[in-house]
């Protein structure tokens, strides 16, 4: 077998030449206690009962032999368990609890996870590696910004009081981490848009809902990147939905398909390109961000 | 009849349950005055009892912490 053909299996050559690690994909972060238990008996069985959380939520077993990798994969699929991917390839999806746990979460980062996962996991040739992140509201706790592809859950708030909801209260001006609230003279806030974060604290603390969400959705990064030069996405969209999003999780890798060179990140695609025109590449119109 | 209750140094999430349980005691369409902390308990309470359906009338910023005014609500009656 070869070293390639390994890693596209997700099994990662050691230092120690006898041995490998074996990369299992967790998507999101989310593992059933079966399938721990599964994960905690064949790293006893195949290797030094010990395991690896990976930066992409993964769970890796190192000191695989192998002539262990088929039985080791077979056992996995029997709870639902498959490689990561390694090399030129789709990156496991990371993406923080969301909206379906976290307080502050203002997207279903899980379910968008899977969609996403669905539609551009295993999509062959690219230049490189791609890899996607999604944080549920502008916390960015799993750091979509340094994803070639990030989503980001946001809300645009809107003050909108059809009969004197608004009791004055003033605690929308005090909770916004940003400041982007004051009150006017009749103690109606008014909010400043080129302050706000999009995060909607305002609008999960106004006692009236006199503030609500005006929009809700997905904020865009591309670009994004780790390693030797970091460097953080470029906001690409804002407000999107789930299906929005996956058109342009497609409609994005197919662009850096076509226009990237071998080992170039998205990044780099990206700065030889253009935003703007990689923006038509992708089939963005400017009115649609 | 005024129903009051001190909230101050009672933690999250205890301090909402001992509103919840109060409010239980109280008829529909009376109102309750609620003393809360700053910080967790005034950007957590407030909204889980509007949550729940009650009418947030006043809040208001005291020498320590914050007074609020609740309407019971319900669906009996209307209210």
């Amino acid at each position: 077998m070869e070293e390639k053909t390994l890693k596209e299996g997700g099994f990662i050559k050691q230092r120690q030449a006898e041995f490998f690690v074996a990369r299992i994909k967790v998507l999101a972060g989310d593992a059933t206690s079966e399938q721990l238990r599964k994960l905690a008996e064949m790293a006893e069985k195949y290797g030094e009962g010990w395991v690896h959380l990976s930066v992409r939520q993964g769970v890796e077993i190192p000191f695989v032999k192998i002539e262990n990798f088929d039985t080791l994969v077979k056992e996995l699929e029997k709870v639902g368990l498959s490689m990561g991917p390694c090399g030129p390839r789709v990156r496991v999806v990371v993406a923080c609890p969301g909206s379906s746990i976290c307080p502050y979460g203002l997207g279903n980062t899980k379910e968008l996870a899977r969609k996403i996962d669905a539609r551009i996991t295993g999509i062959k040739g690219l230049p490189h590696k791609f890899k996607v992140g999604i944080a549920g509201c502008p916390n960015a706790c799993t750091k979509p910004q340094e994803n070639d592809l990030g989503f980001m859950g946001v809300v645009r708030p809107i003050f909108d009081e059809v009969e004197g909801e608004c009791i004055s209260c003033g605690l929308c001006a005090e909770t916004c981490p940003t400041g982007a609230i004051t009150l006017s003279e009749n103690g109606r806030p008014v909010i400043d848009y080129s302050k706000c974060s999009s995060d909607g604290r305002c609008v999960s603390i106004c006692p009236t809902r006199a503030i609500r969400e005006e929009r809700k959705g997905w904020r865009v990064f591309v670009g994004g990147k780790f390693g030797r030069y970091p460097q953080l996405g470029l906001f690409f969209a804002d407000y999107l939905t789930d299906e929005e999003a996956l058109i342009i999780a497609e409609k994005v890798i197919e662009a850096y398909k076509r226009l990237g060179k071998k080992k170039e990140r998205l990044r780099e695609v990206i700065e030889s390109t253009g935003l703007e025109s990689f923006k038509r590449e992708v089939g963005l119109s400017e009115a649609s961000s | 009849m005024k129903h009051l209750l001190d909230l101050r140094g009672v933690i999250c999430p205890m301090n909402f349950v001992k509103a919840k349980l109060k409010l239980e005691e109280i008829q529909y369409g009376e109102e309750l005055e609620i003393w809360l902390d700053d910080g967790e308990a005034i950007k957590n309470v407030p909204r889980s009892l509007r949550d729940e359906g009650h009418e947030i009338l006043k809040v208001e910023r005291g020498v320590s912490g914050f007074k609020l005014i609740i309407k019971k609500r319900g669906e009996i009656n209307g209210y």
